[in-house]
C-alpha cells in the first residue's frame, strides 16, 4: 500500500507514491536517482547519507519518505552557486579534505550547515558538528582545515 | 637543484570536482531500467554439512527471478586470490559464518531481501577450531584436507641461539595482537550488464585484470568475453579483490541476461570481507651491553581463518619485516600460518608488518630501558645506514633516509611547549617512539608495471594505466609524472584507468607500488614517445642530433614544443609503452634471504598520550610523523596518506577490535566497532624527509602503506612511558590500562 507525499528537494517540487517503509535515503537515491547521497551503513551510523532536512542534518536512512512529507530537503546536487562550486567544495579539493570521496556529500552538507549557523567555528566546534560523519582516509585534519578555511563572506 | 613544473607541486586532484558535487558514480550509484537486485544467501554456522536446501518459497515470492546454488553456476566453483580455496557457493560444507550458499536475484530489493530470508538450509554442525594453537594439535578437526598448516615461512642468518648465549641483554615477550576491519565507508559494490555480447562488470577493485581473469573461470566465459571497469574506488586500504557483489551480479546477468547489481549491506560487508590477521608474536631480542642488537629470534603464530586469501604473501612480508629497519646479523624468524573456522583475514594496509611493528618497537624500548639509554639514541646506534645489509641480506645502496626522520621527530618534540595535560593532575602523560621500514613492491616476486602512451596531431595525449585511484590521488600524481616527462599539464591528457578493455595489466594496487612502479612505467612510456616523436622532428629538420628537455625539443637554436612537434610534424597516431619492473630476487626457500624489494620507505613517529589516572582513558595529544618518501610528487596528498595512516594507525593501537565468538562476529557495525573520529584528531606535526630513491620517479617511493605502521607502537610506547607499564596486547585497552595502574 503505497503513501502519496510531497516533497521539495534542492528547489523543485516533487510528488509521489512511497511503499511505507521506504527509507529518504532510498527515495532519493532510487526513486529521483539522485546518487549523490551515499549509503554507507542504512543503520545511521556513519553519517555518509546526510542530507539536510528542514535545515537540518539528518541521517536519511532513518528518516522514512512518510515522515519527509511537506519537508524542505537539500542534497549534494543542491549545493552550488551560479558561479559554480560552492566555496566549501572549492576548499575541500583545495585543502585535500577528499580522498576516495564516498564520505565527502555527507560531510559537506553537515560542514555547511554549521557555517550557516555559525559562520566562524572554532576548531572545536567544527570537530563536534562532524564527529557523526565518518571519513577513513583523511583523518579529518584537512577536513578541519577545509572548513576553517572557508570565508564567511564568500557563504551563499 | 633541478626545478620542476608540476613535480612537488600540489596540484588539483583530477578527480575532485566530480567527488564534491556528488556526481562520481560508484558501481552501486548504477542505474538501469531492468536492473536485478542480488543477494546471498549465507551460512549461519562456522562449521558445518550442508544437508538440504529448501528454495520453494523463495521461489514463489513475487518479483524474484532466480533462486540457485552450486549446482547451477555457470563455471569453476573455486575462488582465490592465492588459493583458490573458496566457493562461489557452499555445496557440501561451510567452513565459516558467512559462507556463501544461495544466489538470489528479484526486480525489487525488497523481493531479493525476503527471498533471501525464506531460503531454508538443513545443515549438520561439525566440530569446529577457533584457535589457531588449537587448530595445529593432531586431533584438531581438518578444515581443508591439506591440514590446518596453511603456510610456513622462514628466515634465517648467523647463529641465533649462540650469539643470545653471550648477549649481555636479552628480552623475550610475547605480543598479541587484534583483527580490525577496513572499514571503507563505501561497501563493497558491483554492476554487470551486457554490452553487446561482452558481459560488462563494473567494480571498485584493486586490479581489475585479475577479476577477469577469476570470472572467466567462474562464468565459463573467455576472458575477451568479459570486460572488468574499475568503479571509482570509495575506500579499499588493501582489500576490495577476488569474490565481491560484482561476480554475484556478473553469475547473475550469465545467467539471466539481465543487468544486475548487488551491494553488501554494512553488517555482511563486516562478516564477510576479511580483515587484518591476528598475530601471536614471540620475540626475543638480545644486544651487547651498549644496546647494539646482536640478535633477534621471533615466532609468529597467524589465524588466517578458514581461507587463504592473500595469507601466505602476508606472513611472506611479515617475516622480512619482522626485525624491523636495524642492523642485526643473528636472525632466527618462524611465521606460520594456520586455518581456523574464524572470519577470514586478508590484506590490510600494511600487509603483514603493522603486527610485528609493535612487537619489535615495544623490544627496543624495553631495550633502552635495559640499557639506560633514551628511545632516540637505542634507534640511533642499531637503525640501517645506506650501504649496509638489512635482515633479508640485501645491501641498501641508497634511499635510507631513516636517521633524518629520527632527527626531524627529536627537533619537534623538543621544541613543542609542554601540553596542558602534562600539569594536570588527573593525568599521567608520556611521549612514545616507533620507527620503521617498508618494502615497496611485491615481496621478491616479478611485479611489472605498465604504462600506455598515444598521441595524434589535434588530440589530447592518452595515458592508459592498468590501476584505479582508491582517494589516495594515484590518477594525480601518474598525471603530474607524465606532465613533467613531456613539458605539458594535466588538462593535456586523457587518462582511462583500470579496464580490461582499454588499459594494460599494471600489475594490482598494493604494496604502496603505485607511485614507484606504476610511476616509473609512466616515464619510460613518456621516454618511449618522446623519442618517436623526436624522431620525426629530427627527419623534418633534417638533422641527426635532437635534445629533448623540458618538453622541447632542440637543436643549436632551433627549438620546438613536444605539442607543437606532434601537431605539425606527426602525420599518424603514435604509440608508446613503457615497462618497469622492480628489480628484486625471490627470498631463498630454506633461509629466507634474498633482495625482496627494490626499495625501502622509513618513517618514525612520536606519539604524545594522555592516560586517564582514575578510568585509564588514553587519548593521543600529539602525533610527530616524519617520513622518507623518495620524492612528495604531490606534497598535499603525502600528508594526507600520513595524517589518514596515523589516524588509522591509532584506531588500530586504541580503539578497533573485531570481536569474535565461536566465529561469530560479535561487533559488526560502526555503532560497536568504533573507528576514529574528528574528536579523536591529535595535533600534528609532519615533516617530509626527501632521500631520492634512484630508481624511482623523480626518486619517488611510496607512502600509503608506511604512513600507518610505525603510529601503534608508538602509542604502546609512550602508554608504557606514561604509567610505567608495557601492555603486551594490541589494541591498549582502556580496561587494561585501568588495571596496570590499580
Amino acid at each position: 500500500m503505497k503513501t502519496m507525499i510531497n516533497l521539495t528537494v534542492n528547489g523543485t517540487k516533487h510528488e509521489a507514491a512511497v511503499e511505507p517503509n521506504r527509507t529518504l535515503v532510498d527515495f532519493l537515491r532510487y526513486d529521483l536517482e539522485l546518487t549523490g547521497t551515499k549509503k554507507g551503513c542504512d543503520m545511521g551510523e556513519c553519517g555518509s547519507c546526510t542530507v539536510i532536512l528542514n535545515g537540518k542534518p539528518v541521517n536519511s536512512c532513518l528518516v522514512l519518505a512518510v515522515q519527509a512529507n511537506g519537508s524542505e530537503i537539500m542534497t549534494i546536487e543542491g549545493l552550488k552557486t551560479a558561479e559554480g562550486l560552492h566555496p566549501l567544495q572549492k576548499a575541500f579539493v583545495e585543502k585535500g579534505a577528499i580522498q576516495c570521496g564516498f564520505c565527502s556529500p555527507g560531510m559537506i552538507l553537515a560542514a555547511n550547515n554549521l557555517l550557516q549557523k555559525t559562520p566562524t567555528p572554532t576548531e572545536e566546534e567544527i570537530r563536534t558538528a562532524l564527529s557523526g560523519n565518518l571519513c577513513r582516509c583523511t583523518g579529518y585534519q584537512k577536513i578541519i582545515e577545509a572548513v576553517m578555511s572557508v570565508d564567511k563572506q564568500d557563504i551563499p | 637543484m633541478r626545478v620542476y613544473t608540476t613535480i612537488g607541486q600540489s596540484v588539483t586532484k583530477v578527480d575532485g570536482r566530480e567527488k564534491v558535487t556528488g556526481r562520481t558514480v560508484y558501481a552501486g550509484d548504477e542505474v538501469f531500467p531492468d536492473l536485478l537486485y542480488v543477494k546471498v544467501a549465507r551460512s549461519d554456522r562456522p562449521h558445518a554439512e550442508i544437508l538440504e536446501i529448501d528454495l520453494s518459497s523463495a521461489k514463489n515470492i513475487p518479483g524474484v527471478v532466480g533462486v540457485w546454488t552450486a549446482h547451477d553456476l555457470p563455471g569453476a566453483n573455486a575462488t582465490g586470490t592465492r588459493i583458490k580455496d573458496e566457493s562461489v557457493l557452499c555445496s557440501k560444507r561451510v567452513r565459516r559464518v558467512g559462507d556463501p550458499v544461495v544466489l538470489i536475484a528479484a526486480k525489487s530489493l525488497r523481493a531479493a531481501n525476503s527471498a533471501k530470508e525464506s531460503v531454508s538450509i538443513g545443515y549438520r554442525d561439525l566440530p569446529a577450531v577457533f584457535d589457531p594453537e588449537e587448530a595445529l594439535r593432531p586431533e584438531a578437526p581438518r578444515i581443508h584436507e591439506s591440514g590446518n598448516l596453511l603456510f610456513e615461512k622462514k628466515m634465517i642468518k648467523g647463529d641465533v641461539e649462540a650469539a643470545l648465549s653471550k648477549c649481555a641483554y636479552v628480552i623475550t615477550n610475547t605480543y598479541r595482537t587484534q583483527r580490525i576491519e577496513h572499514s571503507y565507508l563505501e561497501p563493497e559494490a558491483g554492476t554487470a550488464y551486457m554490452d553487446g555480447k561482452k558481459l560488462t562488470v563494473k567494480l571498485p577493485t584493486k586490479h581489475a585484470h585479475f577479476e577477469q581473469d577469476e570470472l572467466a573461470k567462474i562464468l565459463g566465459l573467455d576472458r575477451k568475453d568479459i570486460r572488468v571497469i574499475c568503479a571509482p574506488i570509495g575506500g579499499y586500504f588493501g582489500d576490495k579483490q577476488g569474490l565481491s557483489p560484482g561476480y554475484y551480479a556478473a553469475i547473475v546477468t550469465r545467467l539471466t541476461g539481465f543487468p544486475a547489481q548487488m551491494v553488501y549491506e554494512r553488517r555482511e560487508s563486516f562478516e564477510v570481507s576479511t580483515k587484518r590477521h591476528p598475530y601471536i608474536i614471540q620475540m626475543t631480542t638480545g644486544a651487547d651491553k651498549e644496546g647494539h642488537l646482536e640478535a633477534v629470534k621471533v615466532d609468529i603464530l597467524v589465524d588466517t581463518g578458514a581461507y587463504a586469501s592473500y595469507g601466505p604473501s602476508i606472513i611472506g612480508r611479515g617475516v622480512v619485516h619482522a626485525v624491523g629497519p636495524y642492523r642485526v646479523k643473528n636472525i632466527h624468524v618462524k611465521g606460520r600460518l594456520v586455518y581456523t573456522n574464524n572470519p577470514v583475514c586478508g590484506s590490510m594496509r600494511g600487509f603483514g608488518v603493522p603486527q610485528v611493528a609493535i612487537a619489535c618497537e615495544s623490544q627496543m624500548d624495553l631495550l633502552a630501558e635495559a640499557v639506560g639509554k633514551d628511545p632516540f639514541e637505542i634507534r640511533r646506534i642499531n637503525c640501517l645506514q645506506a650501504g649496509e645489509e638489512n635482515a633479508s641480506g640485501q645491501t641498501l645502496k641508497a634511499s635510507v633516509g631513516l636517521t633524518e626522520c629520527l632527527g626531524e621527530v627529536e627537533r619537534i618534540q623538543e621544541s613543542l611547549p609542554p601540553h596542558p595535560r602534562e600539569i594536570d593532575p588527573q593525568y599521567l602523560t608520556g611521549w612514545g617512539l616507533a620507527i620503521i621500514y617498508y618494502g615497496i613492491g611485491l615481496t621478491g616476486l616479478p611485479n611489472p608495471g605498465v604504462a600506455q602512451m598515444s598521441v595524434e596531431p589535434g588530440e589530447k595525449v592518452q595515458l592508459c594505466v592498468g590501476v584505479g585511484d582508491g582517494g589516495q590521488g594515484a590518477f594525480t600524481t601518474l598525471l603530474q609524472i607524465a606532465s613533467e616527462n613531456l613539458g605539458l599539464s594535466q588538462g593535456d591528457f586523457n587518462l582511462l584507468s583500470a579496464d580490461t578493455l582499454t588499459t594494460p595489466n599494471s600489475g594490482t594496487s598494493t604494496a604502496s607500488r603505485i607511485t614507484y612502479v606504476v610511476g616509473r612505467a609512466v616515464t619510460e612510456a613518456c621516454h618511449h614517445l618522446a623519442g618517436q616523436v623526436g624522431k620525426k622532428v629530427a627527419a623534418n629538420w633534417g638533422v641527426m642530433d635532437l635534445v629533448f628537455e623540458d618538453g622541447h625539443y632542440h637543436c643549436g637554436v632551433r627549438k620546438i614544443s613536444f605539442r607543437e612537434a606532434v601537431d605539425t610534424l606527426v602525420n599518424e597516431k603514435l604509440l608508446a609503452e613503457g615497462i618497469f619492473d622492480p628489480p628484486t630476487t625471490p627470498t631463498d626457500k630454506e633461509t629466507g634471504l634474498g633482495s625482496p624489494y627494490a626499495t625501502y620507505a622509513f618513517a618514525a613517529h612520536a606519539a604524545q598520550v594522555s592516560v586517564d589516572r582514575e578510568t585509564g582513558q588514553v587519548n593521543v595529544l600529539r602525533i610527530i610523523a616524519s617520513h622518507d618518501v623518495g620524492k612528495m610528487i604531490h606534497p598535499v596528498h603525502v600528508y594526507g596518506q600520513v595524517q589518514g595512516g596515523a589516524m588509522m594507525g591509532l584506531g588500530y593501537g586504541l580503539l578497533e577490535n573485531v570481536i569474535v565468538k565461536k566465529g561469530r562476529i560479535l561487533n559488526p557495525g560502526f555503532r560497536a566497532y568504533l573507528i576514529p573520529s574528528s574528536m579523536e584528531v591529535p595535533e600534528f606535526h609532519i615533516s617530509v624527509v626527501e632521500c631520492p630513491e634512484p630508481t624511482g620517479p623523480y626518486g619517488a617511493k611510496g607512502v600509503g602503506e608506511p604512513s600507518l605502521l610505525p603510529t601503534a607502537p608508538a602509542i604502546h610506547n609512550a602508554v608504557a612511558r606514561a604509567t610505567g607499564q608495557y601492555l603486551f596486547d594490541n589494541p591498549v585497552a582502556m580496561e587494561d590500562v585501568w588495571r596496570a595502574l590499580s
